[in-house]
């Protein structure tokens, strides 16, 4: 009896440790992932930064649209 | 029953038998290194069965006011040799030379050291050249990843930025002040691995990813940032100066919206950038502050009772002397009051004022403004300026002193200091930085939070105010700094400098600037701008004074500031149109009734009839001249009263 049940749990501890592993490589492969993926965020942000950078925005307004610099106030206060 | 022994079976029996004692050994042996562990055992075993593994952390990215990247962290290829396990130093160096655009001969001399262990082939490659020599599996050859600093905005605020040497550690402006917030320390994992020695993280899982530095979020704002150096590099390059420097901050609180540095530099190409050029001249570099220094002396003066509003004082006609010296003026005033010395710059009256003010009161003045002490601004390698005490200063020193000449101060001094006129007579600490924020959503504070100082009483600032104003009216030697939508008020300065060689002030070496602030009905932005030697157009008022108008009228309207010039109010005003962009012009047969509507809607008909409106008052339409019906022809003038309540 003594036996089985010592044989029973080392069947359960191997197990578990067979498990653990596993989910190390998964773990170490989500890791992975993750980091790709982090990178490629950083990478678009600073995409994204360059495109809106406000030379840029300028030179493209003017050069390519046509547009003119308006420095008139947004805002008008109607006396009163 | 008696026979020989099957001998294959007494050595069956033989070797169950050993194995039996070989296993309990063992098992016996187990038994023993776990009760009673043996430490060599135990750390050789650590040293098989464990992997040790260095985590760089990202280094905190900078952001501007708006949460726009202004610098951040990416991990790149390093490419790296082990020499002494380079079989064919030629053929490697062919093929990463091919890859790196590198000479192969300079490459083969590094893969032919084979006596060192480590060499550095290329840092910081593209990944995408990085992942094709991996492929290449060269012997001897190995990538690593590194992370490499990334300046999205390229040379917009770079000397305020600053930049990041090796060892990801800061080097220059921000990124050297703050490396303490942004740059956290390599962690060392230790994981468990198998035979083919790839980790398995079943311990200390929560520290996979290292913790990454602090984001920092700036106070610059990157739109305003680049609206100055665009306007300061094209007067720079138009009048030839050296060099230029602008600050623009608000009054109220000492935020440093933009802090420009020209001529400009990359970040991302530090190894090409001449060092020099790194100085961030705004808060690095001393001149003689020239006529903007008025400002102080003449308040000094009036909150001192030195000087009353009204008082005139005696100009002499462009000709002082003190102290044996005779200073000498283009103007030639008679009298003027204080309103009149600021309006026309005039040397001689703020060389008499400071003269009554005396020594000792006008270093405090000059003290209570800030100048001889750092700002605290927040970056690296700050100066105060050059102020020395007044027992050192003789009765020319103290004229000189009363309009800007024989004293240091630095951009951004000049800027905090008519911020104190500009908010009403308060001292405030410019800052750069407003806090950084960690992963954890911990923040620290950076901003300053100390209660502001009071320096000047409100009188003074408003009749300060006032005649700064008037230094920027029609007659005023700053009168191309008003922009026609906000009133301005300001001071122009033309600063002499030492000519080394003679030791004396040059008449071709100057500092022309100018500094101001806008609204003045409530003052949201200080403007200094100071150019460096320039060839052409010297004046302050004539070179400064135009890029304080532009840079003021575009960043008011961008921050959505309303216009507070009366004129402009509704005639100057964009919402008007432009003869060029009404074709064809509508012809009017009566004047259609507005009453009843919004002032927005009545400005959209209006600009759609070619009419010309006087808006008078908010909410809907009340009253209207002419009235609804009668003959008006196209671009004629049409009174609109407007009343909250509706007469309907």
């Amino acid at each position: 009896m003594a036996v089985v049940f010592t044989m029973a749990a080392s069947l359960v501890y191997v197990r578990g440790r067979f498990w653990l592993v596993e989910l190390s490589y998964k773990l170490t492969e989500t890791r992975q992932i993750y980091s790709r993926l982090e990178q490629e965020r950083q990478s678009l942000e600073v995409e994204l930064a360059t495109l809106r950078s406000p030379k840029r925005m300028e030179a493209i307004s003017k050069q390519r649209l046509g547009l003119r610099a308006d420095a008139a106030p947004r805002v008008v206060t109607v006396q009163q | 029953m008696t026979g020989s022994r099957d001998p294959s079976r007494t050595r069956l029996i033989v070797c169950a038998f050993s194995l039996v004692v070989a296993f309990a050994g063992l098992g016996a042996r187990a038994v023993d290194l776990h009760l009673f562990p043996d430490e060599r055992v135990v750390s050789r075993k650590a040293r098989q069965e464990e992997k040790k593994l260095i985590l760089s952390p990202r280094r905190g990215a900078l952001y501007d006011a708006k949460g726009r990247v202004m610098a951040t962290s990416m991990p790149t290829p390093s490419v790296y040799a082990d020499p002494s396990r380079v079989s064919n130093a030629a053929l490697t160096a062919k093929k990463l030379g091919r890859l790196l655009s590198e000479q192969p001969e300079k490459l083969r001399k590094k893969l032919a050291a084979s006596d060192r262990r480590f060499v550095w082939i290329a840092r910081r490659v593209d990944p995408a050249i990085g992942k094709k020599i991996e492929q290449l599996k060269l012997e001897g050859i190995k990538v690593s990843t590194e992370w490499a600093r990334l300046y999205p905005l390229k040379e917009a605020a770079a000397q305020v930025i600053g930049a990041v040497g090796d060892g990801d550690k800061g080097i220059e402006g921000i990124e050297r002040y703050y490396d303490h917030l942004l740059r956290n320390d390599d962690s060392v994992v230790r994981a468990e691995r198998d035979g083919r020695g790839r980790a398995i993280f079943a311990r200390e899982v929560r520290q996979l990813e290292p913790e990454p530095g602090g984001d920092l979020y700036l106070t610059i704002d990157t739109v305003l940032q680049h609206l100055v150096e665009k306007e300061i590099s094209a007067s720079m390059e138009q009048s030839g100066s050296l060099s230029a420097t602008g600050v623009l901050m608000n009054p109220q609180s000492g935020e440093v919206l933009a802090l420009a540095t020209l001529p400009r530099v990359n970040p991302n190409r530090l190894a090409d950038t001449d060092v020099a050029k790194w100085r961030n001249r705004a808060v690095e570099e001393v001149f003689e502050p020239g006529s903007t220094f008025k400002i102080i002396t003449i308040a000094g003066a009036l909150e001192s009772g030195a000087l009353t509003a009204d008082e005139r004082v005696l100009c002499k006609k462009g000709s002082l002397r003190v102290g044996g010296r005779t200073i000498v003026t283009e103007k030639e005033h008679e009298w003027l009051n204080a309103e009149g010395i600021l309006k026309y710059s005039d040397n001689i009256g703020a060389a008499r004022v400071a003269l009554s003010l005396g020594k000792e009161r006008m270093f405090e003045w000059i003290k209570k403004f800030g100048f001889g002490e750092k700002t605290g601004v927040g970056t690296p390698s700050e100066v105060s300026g050059l102020l020395s005490r007044p027992s050192k200063w003789k009765d020319l020193d103290l004229a000189n002193h009363g309009y800007g000449q024989g004293i240091g101060v630095t951009a951004i001094q000049m800027a905090r200091a008519v911020s104190i006129v500009a908010n009403g007579g308060r001292s405030v600490r410019p800052y750069i930085v407003d806090r950084a924020e960690f992963r954890d959503g911990s923040q620290v504070v950076i901003r300053p939070t100390e209660t502001h100082r009071r320096v000047l009483s409100e009188k003074t600032a408003a009749r300060l105010t006032s005649w700064l104003e008037s230094v920027t009216e029609p007659g005023g030697s700053g009168s191309l700094a008003a922009p026609p939508s906000y009133r301005v008020a300001g001071k122009t300065g033309t600063a002499q400098k030492i000519d080394s060689s003679t030791g004396s002030y040059s008449h071709q070496r100057v500092v022309s600037s100018f500094v101001g602030f806008a609204p003045v009905s409530d003052p949201k932005l200080v403007f200094f701008v100071a150019f460096n030697e320039p060839k052409k157009a010297d004046f302050g008022g004539m070179l400064a004074a135009p890029v304080f108008r532009n840079v003021m009228e575009s960043a008011l309207s961008y921050l959505g500031v309303p216009a507070d010039r009366v004129a402009a109010r509704v005639s100057s005003a964009s919402v008007l149109p432009q003869e060029s962009d009404l074709e064809p012009v509508p012809q009017l047969t009566g004047v259609p009734d507005l009453r009843g509507l919004t002032v927005r809607e009545v400005l959209r008909e209006a600009r759609r009839l070619a009419l010309s409106v006087n808006v008078i008052g908010t909410g809907v339409a009340v009253r209207q001249s002419p009235s609804p019906g009668e003959e008006a022809s196209a671009r004629s003038r049409l009174d609109v009263v407007f009343s909250e309540e509706s007469p309907i």
